[in-house]
């Protein structure tokens, strides 16, 4: 047991948990954080070895019930048609993640005031703004200045290069006269911060090698171990303890060696995603809280969102030098982003598009669509495919819906014993039109850009990247978890910075949004530590 | 010491492979079993080998029952017919082995330098990738502002 008591307790290393850190680095507050990885060693990414593309299958895949490393725990998704993907290290889920990292719109944070569903988030887009510009400075954040699908904004660099594949598809926008725009990245296209540039290696979702990616484990991590956060890798938090007057004052680990220790602390800050968090919470019953920490709302693990994903692929003639570059997303359309009261859906989403893929996934692609025959006409088969595909990713705003939630499984456990979540989630009528509608607009696209031949698939099972709104933010304690800077409404020194915040999904990849309330909250703490628990 | 049964069904993979993946008509792609790739797809297959060599052996059985002889000695389009008979009565036969065969030959130095790549990692060489046209954006940089103010 650590004797000394921390200021701060973090539980979770990844994008928020390093944010937050390096923002209370500052107060000189002794500040500790439990991480259930391992620091990274980027020698050991793919890309450093001949056999990189089949690394997806094995140590480097995205669902963690399937990599077989002790660092992650089980999920049972089997009750869900979107199964998860997370990473558990230094830098979390940044790790495997693609970097696109737009912000959200104004609008996502005032759906119901505009339109008329789900919740307004108890902050706006204007509280937020600073917070995204400064996470910016701290990740990295490539991009183009002058995209009217946002308020102004200046990335910190040049945007991520894209390409006679880019430019192929840039002419598809241009021909449909649609909105596109080369996408927020959070990739350092120039040496920043002692990162190295970006190379175009490739398979950024299976770490970056060069470390021109922006994972927290080489943008927050450093500066904030340098400014005095210990960091304790390989300690896994099996609940969060409370004391007689029903404040948080601690948590439970399993360290490395699997012993059990207890870490005292005066503010305990949760940061273990959507699913990893009300998983703690909710194991962390007491007499006082006999149905998980911070849950008298019920709403500890409901109204779980994620983003609903199709992936529309087209065929060209042309080589388009699609194998090379940063996967996610070179380029963003917001062409459907806002509410459009003609179509049968509410919200909207983007299409990201994606590069192309290099040869043992062509392979596996044309053998998994059933385009590619082996024997004697193999090689004409695949010469129609290699370095001619392009596509994109489709990201559907999900609105939250009560009996979408992680609940604990009664009889899956983690290695060490710990009860393990439970995922049961359904795709909403509005989901599945809105995914229909951007499959047919995502054709579009391909064909105006030459597809000669163009396949979808919707939703995209193991896109289950963004885990939301399982412990939502509000100012009514009966409706919601947190209040408007993330201190849960029924213990007032514990606080919650991850997606499980958000009170609605937005159309856009969460991380740059995560972090944004993370430094956030992290200033209102700065700004209240004298009245922190009135 | 080798063993000879293991040899002979090595051997007999190599021959299977180079009908699944037979030299391109212009010559610029290898047979896989020229590549060498048996052993290690052997490696490869784990529990899934002695499945296998059943099917290894159902398509020798059925190539000598057709009267043709072994199935080594077989033209491309005499193994593939055999080929399909045995993977028709046995669907699971192909299915993971074409699946590793596909991943391990191309990512073979000789095929991924016909594709016209270098033969090497990604990393720590990169590519040069060209930024793109950014002048055709003036439409959309003129154009609405795309967003709800709130």
């Amino acid at each position: 047991m650590s004797e000394e008591i921390a200021d701060v307790l973090i539980i979770g290393a990844g994008a928020a948990g390093a944010a937050i850190a390096w923002s209370l680095a500052e107060t000189r507050m002794r500040i500790v954080c439990l991480e259930q990885g391992d620091w990274m060693n980027p020698a050991d990414y793919p890309t450093s070895r001949s056999d990189w593309e089949m690394d997806r299958f094995g140590a480097f895949g995205l669902s963690p019930n399937g990599r077989g490393r002790a660092e992650d725990y089980p999920v049972n998704d089997d009750d869900s048609p979107i199964k998860i993907s997370n990473f558990n290290a230094v830098g979390g889920s940044t790790i495997l993640y693609a970097a696109h990292f737009p912000r959200m719109h104004p609008s996502d944070f005032r759906v119901r005031t505009l339109d008329g569903v789900a919740d307004d988030w108890p902050v706006d887009y204007a509280t937020l703004e600073p917070y995204y510009d400064q996470n910016a400075q701290m990740m990295g954040v490539a991009g183009l200045a002058g995209d009217p699908a946002y308020p102004p904004k200046e990335p910190t660099l040049p945007p991520v290069p894209f390409g006679k594949l880019g430019d192929t598809l840039g002419r598809g926008f241009e021909k449909l006269g649609w909105h596109w725009w080369p996408s927020d990245s959070a990739i350092a296209t120039e040496e920043h911060a002692g990162r190295a540039p970006c190379v175009n290696l490739g398979p950024c979702i299976m770490g970056c090698a060069q470390g021109a990616k922006g994972s927290t484990d080489v943008t927050y991590w450093p500066v904030a171990v340098r400014e005095g956060v210990e960091l304790r890798t390989r300690c896994r938090v099996r609940e969060i303890t409370v004391d007689e007057n029903g404040m948080a004052d601690g948590a439970i680990y399993l360290d490395a060696n699997g012993v059990e220790q207890k870490q005292k602390a005066e503010i305990v800050i949760v940061a273990c995603n959507g699913v990893g968090t009300p998983r703690l919470l909710l194991n962390s019953c007491s007499s006082r809280f006999p149905d998980g920490l911070a849950n008298s709302s019920g709403l500890v693990g409901k109204n779980l969102m994620f983003h609903p994903y199709a992936m529309v692929t087209g065929i060209f003639e042309e080589r388009l030098d699609g194998w090379k570059g940063p996967t996610g997303c070179c380029l963003i359309s917001q062409e459907f982003y806002e509410t459009d009261p003609s179509l049968d859906f509410v919200r909207g989403y983007s299409f990201e598009m994606l590069r192309g893929m290099g040869p043992v996934s062509t392979a596996l692609f044309g053998m998994g669509t059933g385009r590619l025959p082996w024997g004697a006409d193999h090689h004409e088969a695949y010469a129609q495919i290699w370095d001619r595909t392009a596509g994109m990713v489709i990201i559907c705003e999900d609105l939250p819906e009560e009996h979408n939630q992680v609940t604990l499984d009664p009889e899956l456990t983690d290695g060490d014993g710990i009860p393990a979540p439970k995922i049961t989630y359904q795709l909403s009528e509005n989901s599945r039109r809105m995914l229909d509608h951007a499959v047919t607009r995502g054709t579009e696209i391909l064909e105006a850009a030459g597809a000669v031949e163009t396949l979808s698939e919707a939703p995209l099972p193991p896109a289950g990247w963004h885990l939301m709104g399982t412990a939502r933010m509000g100012t009514d304690p009966k409706r919601s978890v947190v209040d408007s800077w993330c201190r849960s409404h029924d213990v007032k020194n514990l606080f919650i910075v991850d997606g499980s915040v958000f009170v609605t999904s937005g159309g856009v990849n969460p991380t740059n949004t995560i972090q944004a309330l993370a430094l956030y909250v992290a200033d209102k703490i700065k700004k209240n530590l004298t009245n922190l628990f009135e | 010491m080798s063993d000879p049964q293991a040899n002979d069904e090595i051997r007999a993979l190599s021959n299977l492979i180079d009908v699944l993946l037979p030299a391109s008509a212009d010559g610029l792609m290898p047979a896989a079993g020229s590549l060498g790739l048996a052993a290690p797809l052997r490696e490869k297959l784990g529990d899934a080998w002695p499945a296998t060599v059943s099917g290894l052996d159902a398509c020798e059985t059925v190539a000598r029952a057709g009267g043709a002889g072994a199935f080594a000695s077989l033209s491309q389009q005499e193994a593939t017919a055999v080929l399909e008979q045995v993977a028709a009565d046995d669907p699971a036969f192909l299915g993971g082995l074409v699946f590793n065969l596909y991943a391990a030959y191309y990512q073979h130095p000789v095929v991924v330098e016909a594709l016209g790549l270098e033969a090497r990692p990604p990393y720590p060489g990169g590519y040069p990738l060209e930024q793109g046209d950014l002048s055709q954006l003036e439409r959309v940089r003129n154009g609405p502002r795309r967003y709800r103010e709130c």
